[in-house]
This record gives structure tokens, sequence and C-alpha cells, in this order.
């Protein structure tokens, strides 16, 4: 697919950059910060056919970033709200089964018995928030790291195409979670969740554009709140 | 991306509804085939039916955007010369950029401080909740999918209360009231649902918890975006990613370590309720909001800063450039 004009190309003199102090300032003084892109007329943005459109006008005005980025942002949040939803609390009744705990209220009664049995070490109850501890600290420690190697490298893409390629290798699995290999998937899905998480970083490294001034972890919503805010505070003004 | 702010905030607009509608669309379709078939107490057929959704529109959308739509990109920077690796780069930039804080902006201090607490427990909030449905709740999955779906649909009317009260108070205010509204949600969890049964109630306090997530959600991004000063933006916009789940560890390791002691998951779920006071107490240390937007505007250590930044930046190029 070819690259939008409307995008920020790095090789394009004309692109007009609006540095994150230019866009402070107009929230500061309570100014409306300058357009720096016409509309570009969609002819010259040499759009494939394939491209999807609505209402006869290309999405997201044919810009090839920002539809790559919804669609790598849609892909994420889906898998862990579909995750949380139902993988993770399927994970959890299996880890109380293998517990040899009750997963249902007995007959007659209407609360689960308490679960004393260990699996691995803890009770079956303490899965989910097991994995996502782990998970946290994870992130967290390499995060710095994650932002300074993927911030100097000229491989984002390539980065980002390898572990989008590794997270669909570890999610696959997932689908055929069943009693025999639930601890299997449940180490899986913490390795899945890191590894969604760097590609998460990889993601917003691509947004802020050329700016090397507002490269440094700075994403889309940093500049959409910031002009957000600018209207919030003229409204109050 | 693009540099025009409006058409950012059309681009950005449309990217969230896109993701919403499908994340709803998945939790809505799974829900759907689960209770058409007859699914429902079969956890584990349900969770193939939304694994293989997911894992169907996983592959084809980051092959779409990551095989066809992004194009290659420069690296955004070069490490100037003679300073840190790139192990230890974060890590300096992390270190210097809170040390600068914590001596020139006291209002911020406390404004990261209380992300840190706040988001930690916004971030803990959905697993501990699909543990206590799971296990003491004993709700199926449609209903466990149903409670996740409304909570995401009441986040919409939580980001437009959170547009609407920061417009008639300031962010700050609204940004206590909207982790008091989260204090009141999780009370209300942990003292209203106490057996199975009550997936009404549970659906009830899905929606009041999606309209303070929301809210909160918005506003924790206005306010950041009212306080940080001239030139630091970068900086101080990677310090509010990091401050935002920097601490999201503890409230689930503070979960496991109760239930480990066979403490209720009741005052486990009550817990969140300390993160969430003492984000507020942290938000009533930064002082009048007024006082706050004015320091940061009329500091000029923004300045200074940016001009140290630029000594030490290398000039454009000497990175290797995979741009076209």
């Amino acid at each position: 697919m070819t690259k939008s004009t409307t995008g920020d190309n790095p090789s394009n003199p004309a692109t007009t950059e609006l540095g994150c102090h230019e866009m402070s300032q107009a929230v500061a003084n309570g100014e409306s910060p300058p357009p720096h892109h016409e509309a570009v007329p969609e002819e010259a943005m040499g759009l494939p056919r394939c491209y999807p459109r609505c209402c006869g006008r290309p999405l997201f005005r044919g810009n090839t970033d920002a539809l790559g980025y919804a669609l790598d942002l849609m892909a994420r949040s889906t898998v862990f709200a579909c995750a949380g939803a139902f993988l993770l609390p399927a994970l959890l009744k299996m880890a109380k089964l293998e517990a040899g705990c009750e997963i249902d209220p007995p007959d007659g009664t209407n609360k689960v018995p308490d679960c004393h049995g260990k699996v691995y070490g803890i009770r079956p109850s303490s899965l989910l928030t097991t994995i996502l501890t782990i998970v946290a600290v994870l992130s967290t420690a390499m995060l710095p790291l994650v932002g300074a190697i993927v911030d100097t490298t000229t491989h984002r893409r390539a980065i980002g195409r390898v572990f989008a390629f590794v997270s669909s290798i570890l999610l696959f699995p997932t689908i055929f979670v069943n009693q025999d290999n639930w601890f299997i998937i449940s180490v899986d899905f913490i390795v899945l969740g890191f590894v969604g998480w760097v590609l998460c970083v990889v993601n917003y490294a691509y947004l802020p554009g050329k700016s090397r001034r507002c490269s440094w972890f700075v994403f889309v919503l940093s500049r959409a709140a910031l002009y957000k805010a600018h209207n919030i505070l003229q409204q109050q003004n | 991306m693009t540099n025009d702010q409006k058409i950012l905030n059309e681009l950005t607009r449309g990217i969230s509804i896109l993701s919403f509608s499908f994340i709803v669309s998945c939790l809505a379709i799974t829900v759907g085939v689960s209770s058409g078939f007859d699914l429902m107490d079969d956890y584990e057929t349900v969770a193939h039916i939304s694994q293989s959704i997911a894992f169907c529109l996983f592959v084809t959308s980051v092959t779409l955007s990551w095989g066809f739509l992004y194009g290659p990109r420069p690296a955004a920077h070069a490490f100037p010369d003679g300073h840190h690796s790139v192990w230890t780069a974060g890590f300096v930039q992390l270190y210097t950029t809170i040390g600068k804080i914590h001596r020139q902006y006291p209002a911020l201090r406390w404004y990261y401080i209380a992300i840190t607490l706040s988001n930690a427990a916004v971030g803990a909030l959905l697993i501990i909740s699909m543990t206590f449905m799971t296990d003491q709740l004993d709700f199926s999955s449609q209903a466990i999918g149903t409670c996740v779906t409304i909570m995401l649909l009441f986040s919409i009317p939580g980001s437009i209360l959170s547009s609407w009260i920061t417009k008639r108070f300031n962010p700050l205010n609204s940004s206590i009231l909207s982790l008091v509204a989260m204090c009141i949600v999780a009370t209300l969890v942990s003292v209203v649902l106490k057996e199975p049964g009550q997936e009404v109630d549970a659906y009830l306090l899905s929606a009041s918890w999606g309209v303070a997530m929301g809210w909160n959600f918005t506003v924790d991004r206005m306010m950041i975006a009212s306080l940080i000063p001239p030139r630091q933006e970068a900086e101080l916009m990677g310090l509010f990613l990091f401050a935002g789940q920097a601490l999201n560890w503890l409230p689930p390791l503070i979960y496991t370590s109760l239930n480990e002691a066979n403490v209720s998951p009741r005052v486990g779920m009550a817990m969140l309720n300390v993160f969430f006071l003492l984000g507020i107490v942290c938000y009533l240390c930064m002082g009048r909001y007024s006082d706050a937007r004015a320091a940061v505007a009329s500091d000029p250590a923004g300045d200074n800063e940016a001009r140290e930044d630029k000594t030490q930046m290398p000039k454009e190029g000497t990175a290797k450039s995979t741009g076209k």
C-alpha cells in the first residue's frame, strides 16, 4: 500500500513540524494551534482501490499510519478484553478443579465452598492476580530499556513485525485451553502479556512522527489531550 | 501521523471508536453465541470461542497494519556521543526527569504520585473483579462477559461526564471527584456482592464502575496536558506513561498475599480504596490548580532545560534512517 501524503513523511521537506513546545504554548496562551496541513485530494494520495472507505471518503483521511494504529490497537485490546472476560476465568476454574475444589455451589445451597487446596504453591484464587503481578513487574522493569531501544533503532517496523508474529504464535495455543494444559496456557499468557506490551510500545513510537522532541513515548493521546485541554480551558476563561 | 491538531483529534476519535466497537462486538458475539447454544456454564467451550475470534481478528489486523500499512521509520534520535549505552539510557533519563520534577515542580511531583497510586488500582481492578466474580460469585462466562461489556459501554458516558465536570470546575477537582467515585463503587462492590445469584446487582455496579473509569481516564490525560511545562512534553509524557504503570504490580500482589492468608476476597477488593484515597491525598497536596498552572507556565526552567537538551542532542541524521 502506498503511504499517505497526509502523514509525517520524513523525506518531505514541505511537512512543517508543530513541536510540542508550540502546542503547549498555544494551550498556555489560550490560543488555537495553527494547522499545518491542508486537505490533500484523494487522487494525490495514491491510495489503492482496496483501501477502506466510509461514505465515499477514504477512512482516516487516507492516513495509512492512522489506520495501521487503529487496527493494531483494536487487535491488542480485543485479545486482552476477551482473555479477561473468558479465558482467565476459565483458567481460574480449571486451577480450582485441579486443586480438588468445588466450582459450583452444592445442591440446596447458594454458596461455593471455600477452596483451601493449592496448585503450584498458590491457592487457585491467587492465579489471576499472580499472572498480573508477574506481567506488571516485567513490564515496569523493562519499560525504560524497551523505550530506549525503540526510540533509537532504525528498525522499528521490523521490531513491530517480529513482535506481532510472536504474539500471534503465543495467542494460538490459547484456543485449545483445557483441563490438561491450563498451567502451560497460563505461562503462555504471561509471555503474551509481556510481548503484547512491547508491541504496544513499538506502536506508540510510530505515532509522534518525525519530531525528536516529542519522541520519547509520546503518543497520540498527548497531543489530542493538549488540544482538548486547550478547548476546555478556553471555555473556562 | 499528522501535525494538524484538528485532523489529529478527528483521527483519535476515529481510532477510539473503531477499536472500541470491535472490542464490544467481539464480547457481544461471544456472549451471544454462548447464550444461543446454551453454553452459559461451559466455560471451556466459551473460552475456545472467544480465543478463536480474538486470534482471527488479531492475525488479520496485525498482518494488515505491520505488513502493509505502517511504513519504515527512522530512529527518533541517536544517543549523544560519550553518554550512556542503550541498556542504561532509559533508566538514566527516568532518574534525571524524576529528580528535576522533585526539585522544580512540587505540584507536578504530587500529581505523578497520585497517578502512580490511582492507576495501579485501576489497572488491577479488572483482574481482581474477574477473580471475585469467578471464585466468589460463581458467575457464568456469559455473566462475566456481560459485566465487562457493560463496563466498557458505560465508560463512554463517563468520558462525557468528565469533560462536563472539568468545564464547570477544573481538572484537579474533577480528578479528585473521579477518585471519590471510584472509592464509592469499590466499596459498594465489596459490600453488596456476596454470593451467587447477584448478576443484576453486578451489572448495575459494572455500569457505575464503567462511568467512574471513563471519567478518571479522560481527566487524567486532560490534567497532564494542562500541567506540562513548555518544551518538556516529550520527557514528562514519557514519565506520565511510566508512572501510570510503575505500581501496577502492587495491588495484585497485596490481593494475592491477603488471599493466601485466608483473608476475605471482599477485603482484598476494598483494599483498592487505600490506593484511591492516597491518590486523593496527593491531589490535595498539589494545592490550588490555578497556582500549579501558573507555576509551570511562568517557570523558565522549561526553556533552560530545552536549551540544555539541544546542546546534547546529536545532529539530525546521525542515526541511519530507513525512511523513504
